[in-house]
């Protein structure tokens, strides 16, 4: 029983191949993950930074700020922390595109209004003003986000990554955002963490940067710790189906 | 003097929306430390603090209207406990989205204040609001409590919001309306650091004046001209 919902630092061949059985603590950290994606939607929608600065220099300069209302969020990973997210973006009015690995098992989700396979990428991307990246780290997510995909992203995008640093390709996303093709990006997860001190994404005013704590609430320990103790330990014991099972070959 | 000859209605309920969202964002700025975060950005710092949930939470509501109650709907999907105070609370009896509702007595507020993480204060400015939310309000705060303003400026006092912010009493504060419009330079709150001063327009949408329009030519004169009864009617004794 892993502590995190991520298991993509468990690197043992073996392990995939043996009967052990890997549960993980999914689906407790989707909550604060969903409000910071909101928060970072919103920071830029309202150009937060610009309030900021109009602070620091006590600028009183009226300007139009954009909603949220009508927008579209593309999620790309639909598990806990995606539908979390969709739910939040459902009742501030936004529609939502989601991709997952099986489309079909979201067919008829109500926070969804259209669901794509990984072959669609592209095209989620071209109907997004926000993304959402909350995959999990895989084989088949490592450098899924790549430049191609990123030279599809609508006018003025901003994109949110809350799964897993090397999902985006990060070279192709700092370009983008020096160029102004994304107009913005909010990373609680970078490619290495803690980021070397020589990253561009330190110095972008368009970028919102986070130590991957954006999950790292007061009781996060407690609650996934009691859930070993509560749930999984005695259902080990009496010999019951464990909850949260993490299939080894598709690493999630 | 117009009270006889002349109907005066509004736009109420068209800024809801974009108000709501930036009373989510607000209180999120205070419980994810934003600030913070900036800061530690600025500095290249890569340093993991704890932050906050919403959910959980209590969102008090001070002035139950359609942008008050806009800040519940989302506010409740957050799993945010509500609690609301309104001229005449048994018009929000049974609403979905508040959890207790209190009337305009001094107790009322009180109570409020006292159980609020995050206070939203959505109240139009009329003789009775004038000065409602004063010192007497903010010393019954709650430990680390933030306090929203979008309402109009005069509903509180903002000498006694900016001592309670002093002093450590609220965590802080975010404001989208003044007593004073534009906020003179020379006015404290510009350098208080644990503020989000915003110069009234977070309801400033690239469409606002255009849907306003388009709820005049569409709904209230077609109404006026067939000698229908009018949306939005301003009941100009109470003010709003």
């Amino acid at each position: 029983q892993t502590r995190s919902a991520g298991v993509d630092f468990i690197t043992s061949q073996g392990l995939a191949q043996s009967s052990v059985t890997l549960t993980n603590a999914k689906g407790m950290y989707s909550s604060t993950l969903a409000e910071y994606t909101m928060m970072a939607c919103s920071y830029f929608a309202k150009d937060l930074p610009r309030l900021l600065r109009q602070k620091s220099a006590k600028n009183w300069e009226k300007y139009n700020v954009l909603e949220l209302r009508g927008a579209t969020m593309g999620i790309i990973g639909y598990g806990d922390i995606g539908r979390a997210c969709a739910i939040l973006a459902k009742a501030y009015g936004m529609k939502v595109v989601a991709l997952r690995r099986k489309p079909k098992l979201s067919m008829f989700d109500p926070y969804c209004d259209q669901v794509y396979g990984n072959e669609d990428i592209s095209k989620l991307m071209e109907e997004s003003d926000y993304v959402v990246v909350a995959a999990p780290l895989t084989e088949a997510t490592k450098g899924l986000v790549s430049r191609d995909v990123l030279s599809h992203a609508k006018k003025d995008a901003v994109i949110i990554n809350v799964g897993r640093g090397p999902i985006i390709d990060e070279a192709a996303l700092i370009d983008a955002l020096q160029s102004g093709s994304l107009k913005g990006a909010g990373l609680d997860v970078t490619a290495i963490e803690p980021l070397p001190a020589d990253s561009p994404l330190w110095e972008l005013d368009n970028v919102l940067l986070s130590p991957h704590s954006m999950d790292n609430t007061a009781t996060f320990e407690l609650e996934s710790t009691e859930f070993f103790v509560n749930e999984n330990l005695p259902r080990f014991v009496r010999g019951m189906d464990l909850l949260n099972p993490v299939d080894k070959s598709a690493g999630y | 003097q117009f009270k006889d000859k002349v109907t005066v209605t509004n736009a109420k309920g068209q800024f809801s929306s974009s108000l709501a969202e930036y009373v989510m964002m607000a209180c999120s700025y205070f419980a994810k430390d934003l600030p913070r975060i900036m800061q530690n950005q600025k500095a290249k710092n890569w340093q993991k603090f704890d932050v906050e949930e919403l959910r959980g939470k209590t969102l008090g509501i001070v002035g139950y209207g359609d942008i008050g109650r806009a800040c519940a709907k989302l506010a409740s999907v957050y799993g945010m406990r509500i609690v609301a105070l309104r001229r005449r609370p048994y018009l929000s009896r049974d609403d979905d989205y508040c959890d207790q509702i209190y009337g305009t007595g001094k107790d009322g507020l009180k109570h409020l204040m006292s159980e609020s993480d995050y206070i939203v204060c959505s109240a139009p400015s009329t003789v009775e609001t004038r000065g409602l939310v004063d010192a007497d309000a903010f010393a019954n705060v709650k430990q680390n409590a933030v306090f929203i303003n979008l309402g109009r400026g005069p509903v509180i006092d903002e000498t006694a919001l900016q001592q309670a912010l002093s002093d450590g009493r609220l965590k802080g504060a975010a404001l989208d309306v003044f007593q004073k419009e534009p906020l003179p330079q020379s006015n404290p709150l510009w350098d208080l650091d644990n503020i989000l001063i915003s110069p009234h327009n977070m309801d400033q949408t690239a469409t606002f004046m255009h849907e306003a329009t388009e709820f005049f030519v569409n709904e209230n004169l077609p109404r006026f001209m067939l000698g229908e009864r009018l949306l939005n009617p301003v009941d100009i004794e109470r003010g709003y």
